[in-house]
């Protein structure tokens, strides 16, 4: 092997042979500079050896076959080694490029000049032959190690591209979800959202038995590629126990048994597992560690569920005991990693489980409960902009309400509230008396919230978004709704039902605002400001305005071979 | 996160943890167990009265010293737990496990 000629003291060997056959370039007007050059690097071992007589045949050879590194003579007629610099960093394919530049000049202010005009290093005239050949060989190297290194990462990032979609494939696909939903009169909301680096989150549920529904969340300690590895482990045992699944405590302690030995130390999984009859609303759980899951009643105050217990991986033979609760009609259970309670709060400490609790009865007040952590994440992000430091995993299933009993056989009726949370009972029974309750009441909820927050209290779009970020939108309702000029303001809401069709209008005391651009085929518009407006269109059969904007009238067309 | 190690009398140690313990100091508490590891004491208490935030790599570090305690034969404790701290040690069961 010929690297005598090649070995410097503490130079990587690495690159040896990329650089031994690199392609260089010598540009020197003189043809003793020339020959001295191109010897001296043969010597050194190069052995693709290229030369120019001025600067413009310079920039044609390099245009004609690019080379690895230049070495370029300044003083030359025509067009002169500063201009063959300047001319080569201008070009995006030659701004890299190696550019050795030869100068007798010792000034600091040509040194300055030299390294200004684009030049990567300079070795003195007359030529040192070890300087020369001792520069080369570390532009190269560096040339060819970051070409390598970009390399290497550009693969590393495709692969852990493709693990995450992977990744992604263990979670419940949306047919699943529909199907359960549908069987077992829930609505289920599910968003996960994988960190910047490889995550340790999962999520599932399934059915079990004829009349109940199991859900997990699970999160494995740690980041990167072992805990991602670890949740098909995870993912691929829990599949050993399906026969267990009626039993939470029973399950996890299997799980447990099946995956203590294979952890490595330090290694775990916090998780949560509930079983619904969705037929009775039992709910049967047992937990390891996971962030308490909240119950929502109907009326929106919440409940804790007790989720302590040794996470999954470290002792043998943890005690995990089955705990019972209620989940009734119109009632929901809410699961999520701790992402979101340890998120920064805007005081500088945590959000913390109770300011988590506060966010979500904030937002469980602000539309339909079956569109909650669709909303409550939107805000999230508001207030928590940029990356998220861990998985997000937020998991919810609404038990739909009881519209059967909450019907009625009334033509026509007339409501009028002015809170949120009687909007909330209103839209529910409006949506007991329609074919499809769930859309209506979504519908129904983003024009009641406009009508208040808007038309009632006046707070504008950006105010909302300035007051959402900031955290202040409750409180500011709440004093408003005290002042005089707000304190009257309610909003009125007639319905009229017939067999084919359900006919609702909603009347604020407000000043409108220019509805027209809202109802435009314009998205652009619509995603900046009025997106509950957009959604709400798409609920209904017909949506028109009137007045100054303050009324909206709405029909929903029943269609009687469905009810 | 930074520490202090104090000596006792009686051959015990009191580690007084200051910051959080994150995934980011898994270095620094490695250190940590090897200088423990080379005093032999014959208990241990960690600290962690000025600690605000324990993550889950930072559990996984107190799971990973407990370990060593047990194969030095040393008894390790954990002691002034507050806040989310402490809520996160009640939620896994592992202040039983820490004898916290």
């Amino acid at each position: 092997m010929d690297t005598g000629a090649m070995q410097i003291p503490g130079r990587v060997t690495e690159v040896a042979d990329e650089v031994r056959a690199a392609k260089i370039l010598v540009v020197d007007d003189m043809p003793l500079m020339r020959t001295m050059i191109g010897t001296c690097l043969t010597k050194g071992g190069f052995t693709n050896i290229s030369y120019a007589e001025d600067g413009a045949e310079a920039l044609e050879r390099v245009a004609a076959d690019m080379p690895d590194l230049l070495v370029l003579d300044l003083n030359m007629p025509k067009v002169s080694g500063y201009e063959v610099c300047r001319s080569l960093r201008a070009q995006t394919d030659t701004a890299a490029l190696p550019i050795l530049v030869q100068s007798a000049s010792e000034t600091p202010q040509e040194r300055v000049e030299v390294f200004a005009s684009g030049a990567t290093d300079f070795v003195s005239k007359p030529i040192n032959q070890p300087e020369l050949l001792a520069r080369v060989r570390m532009h190269l190297e560096n040339k060819f190690l970051i070409n390598s290194l970009s390399k290497f990462q550009s693969r590393i990032q495709a692969e852990l591209v493709m693990a995450r979609e992977m990744q992604h494939s263990l979670l419940p696909d949306r047919d699943l979800v529909h199907e359960l939903e549908k069987a077992t009169g829930t609505t289920i909301e599910a968003f996960y959202k994988a960190s910047f680096e490889l995550g340790g989150d999962l999520w599932g549920c399934w059915r079990v038995d004829d009349h109940k529904l199991g859900i997990y969340v699970l999160d494995i300690s740690g980041h990167g590629v072992s805990a991602a590895l670890n949740t098909f482990r995870v993912h691929a045992t829990m599949a050993r126990f399906e026969p267990f699944r009626d039993n939470p405590a029973d399950f996890l302690t299997l799980l447990n048994a099946a995956l203590q030995p294979a952890f490595p130390l330090g290694q775990f999984a916090t998780m949560f597992y509930g079983v619904l009859d969705f037929q009775t609303g039992e709910l049967t759980y047992a937990g390891a560690g996971a962030p308490r899951p909240m119950i929502l009643s109907a009326d929106g105050g919440i409940r804790l569920l007790d989720s302590a217990g040794m996470p999954v991986g470290i002792v043998k033979a943890p005690k995990y005991e089955n705990k019972t609760d209620q989940l009734a009609e119109g009632e929901s259970l809410f699961c999520y990693s701790d992402v979101l309670t340890e998120a920064p709060a805007p005081d500088g400490g945590f959000l913390g489980e109770d300011g988590f609790v506060k966010f979500v009865a904030d937002c469980e007040l602000e539309g339909a409960r079956v569109t909650l952590v669709e909303r409550l994440l939107d805000q999230f992000y508001m207030r928590v902009p940029g990356a998220l430091p861990d998985d997000l995993t937020a998991v919810a299933i609404h038990r739909a309400p009881d519209f059967a009993a909450l019907s009625n056989d009334a033509s026509e009726g007339r409501y009028v509230f002015k809170t949120r949370r009687e909007a909330k009972k209103i839209a529910t029974r409006l949506a007991a008396v329609s074919a499809e309750p769930i859309g209506i009441a979504i519908g129904l909820m983003e024009l009641f919230i406009n009508a208040i927050e808007h038309g009632c209290l006046g707070i504008g779009h950006d105010e909302k978004g300035r007051l959402l970020e900031a955290g202040g939108l409750n409180d500011e309702i709440l004093r408003r709704r005290k002042l005089p000029e707000f304190a009257n303001n309610e909003v009125v809401v007639e319905y009229a039902r017939t067999d084919t069709a359900l006919s609702i209008s909603i009347r604020d005391p407000g000043p409108g605002f220019n509805h027209s651009a809202f109802l435009s085929e314009d998205e652009a518009h619509a995603k900046k400001h009025g997106r509950g407006i957009t959604m709400a269109k798409t609920c209904f059969d017909e949506m028109t305005y009137h007045g100054t904007g303050n009324e909206v009238r709405v029909q929903h067309l029943i269609n009687s071979s469905q009810s | 996160m930074e520490y202090r190690i104090d000596s006792r009398d009686d051959n015990s140690l009191r580690v007084v943890f200051s910051g959080d313990i994150t995934f980011s100091e898994n270095v620094a508490f490695r250190q940590l167990l090897k200088d423990l590891t080379a005093k032999s004491p014959k208990a241990c208490v960690f600290d962690l009265s000025n600690v605000n935030m324990v993550d889950s790599a930072g559990l996984g570090m107190f799971l990973i010293a407990r370990d060593q305690a047990e194969t030095g034969g040393w008894r390790l404790s954990v002691s002034g737990a507050h806040g989310h701290v402490a809520s996160m040690l009640k939620l896994t069961k592992l202040s039983d496990l820490l004898e916290g």
